[in-house]
């Protein structure tokens, strides 16, 4: 009698440990039953971004290089002329406020992700933030009224140019192509930022409460912005004065 | 009894095993994701590629700039007089940028007034007045459609400039205005209108709903100066 108690648990844990290795095997042959998809996919994508990343950060220290070749030439050369000289340094704080420097300073980092997927709405197909994306204009609209100096979304630095807009599947911003989660890097006074945002009946309120976006605010001492990647040139404007 | 007590050890030992095989496998993370996910993926490494792009024009650019410096100083000839026109290029599209100058140049004026139709027994006030949200999306529209400056009633727009409610006033630029909304933007004019009023274009929501919406193109635009001080607290450059 007493064999037979142990042959029973016995078997109830060997039929236990078969079903879980038939439930594992079975998930992840079929990735398109239920649209999941293995981790590992993922993983190679993510692999694939990070060298993406790394590849644009050495065309940026080439640029980088060269620029400082090109400053070292024009220092040289505007040494003894004050008028290049101040010519030099003017363009230096155009630059800016053009948003085409590197730039840090204290400031917060607002992270936004789309719903946490569950069974009624599973979120499939399409992202809330990328269909509401005047929710992240409204954002930085706010971040600018708090005092905000330089503002990026994702590495692409918001500039007097800059346009958030849906084209076909994608928010655009700089014409580059973004998607959530969106990381919103601001510099300024950290506290005034961020009281400003989570004031009640706020901006970040209303992405929880009413479109379930998962917003995360964190205050940090310094942080970095990159420059606008894009060459500036005006085709239309011109500047006003020169016909006096 | 003891036989019992042995295959069950032994079994708890491979229920822990496969268990923990499992949580190595996951990494912490959802064993599967949604497809929505590597869509997110796909759309990053394309944004990347593009921005990659950009930086590539940035670095032919200064490329070229530098040997035609190289050639200049390998003939010997005086560096200055390319120098300066150089640098006359830069201040001119910087100081453009900063907004710290005023600019002319074709474009459109867009005229937007709160709605002068009855309410419905059902609509608010709100269905017929113009917010800080729509002269937001607007500039969105016409900074999308390749505008290269803008103001809003005279106040122009820059990298810092914000648009918010504040009753029955908008304040822009640290100063308030009321309707009507006169919005002008240099660049290409029919791309801008078109933008606006075209189908599904902000304008013609704007109209639809009853507030008055106006797109005029226009080949002589004035756009003043940022009248504040890009004076930075928080801010510097790093030094490479």
């Amino acid at each position: 009698m007493k064999n037979k108690s142990g042959i029973i648990v016995i078997g109830v844990l060997a039929l236990l440990i078969g079903l879980l290795i038939s439930v594992q095997i079975g998930t992840a042959k079929s990735s398109d039953v239920g649209g999941l998809i293995p981790v590992s996919k993922a993983a190679s994508l993510e692999q694939e971004l990070k060298e993406q990343r790394a590849e644009k950060e050495a065309i940026m220290q080439e640029y980088l290089d060269l620029e400082e070749r090109l400053k070292t030439i024009e220092e040289q050369t505007s040494s003894e002329d004050a008028l290049l000289q101040s010519m030099g340094s003017d363009i230096e704080k155009y630059k800016m406020s053009a948003g085409v420097v590197d730039v840090k300073g204290p400031g917060v980092v607002v992270t936004v992700d789309d719903p946490v997927p569950t069974e009624e709405n599973p979120g499939d197909g399409y992202s809330t933030i990328m269909l509401r994306y005047d929710l992240l204009l409204a954002l930085v609209n706010k971040l600018k009224d708090a005092g905000a100096e330089a503002i990026s979304i994702n590495g692409q630095r918001i500039v007097t140019s800059t346009e958030i807009s849906l084209a076909g599947e994608n928010v655009n911003i700089n014409a580059v192509p973004t998607a959530p989660p969106y990381k919103i890097k601001a510099i300024g006074n950290p506290d005034t930022i961020e009281s400003t945002l989570t004031i009640r009946y706020g901006i970040v309120e209303t992405m929880r409460n009413n479109y379930a976006l998962r917003v995360n605010i964190s205050k940090e001492k310094e942080l970095t912005i990159p420059r606008y990647s894009g060459v500036i040139k005006f085709r239309y404007a011109k500047l006003a004065e020169e016909e006096e | 009894m003891k036989r019992t007590l042995l295959f069950m050890t032994i079994f708890c030992f491979l229920i822990g095993f496969s268990a923990v095989v499992l949580a190595q496998t996951s990494q912490g993370q959802n064993l599967y994701v949604s497809p929505k996910i590597l869509d997110d993926y796909r759309i990053t490494i394309d944004g990347e590629k593009k921005d990659m792009e950009k930086l590539k024009v940035l670095v032919e650019e200064s490329r070229s700039k530098l040997s035609e410096y190289e050639a200049i100083v390998a003939a010997d000839r005086d560096i200055g007089a390319e120098l300066k026109k150089q640098l006359e290029e830069d201040h001119e599209r910087y100081l453009i940028a900063s907004g710290d100058a005023a600019v002319k140049g074709p474009g459109v004026v867009v005229y937007i007034d709160d709605g002068k139709r009855e309410l419905e027994s059902w609509e608010s006030p709100n269905d017929i007045l113009v917010h800080d949200q729509d002269i937001l999306l607007i500039l969105n529209d016409l900074k999308a459609a390749g505008a290269e400056a803008i103001s809003v009633n005279g106040q122009r727009i820059v990298d810092v400039t914000s648009v918010s409610c504040s009753g029955y006033t908008v304040r822009i630029n640290g100063q308030f205005f009321a309707r009507p909304f006169r919005i002008q933007a240099i660049g290409d004019g029919s791309r801008m209108s078109a933008a606006l009023i075209g189908p599904g274009g902000y304008g013609t929501e704007l109209k639809d709903w009853g507030l008055i919406f106006k797109v005029t193109v226009t080949d002589d635009i004035l756009i003043p100066a940022y009248t504040e001080n890009h004076g930075y607290r928080s801010m510097q450059a790093v030094a490479q």
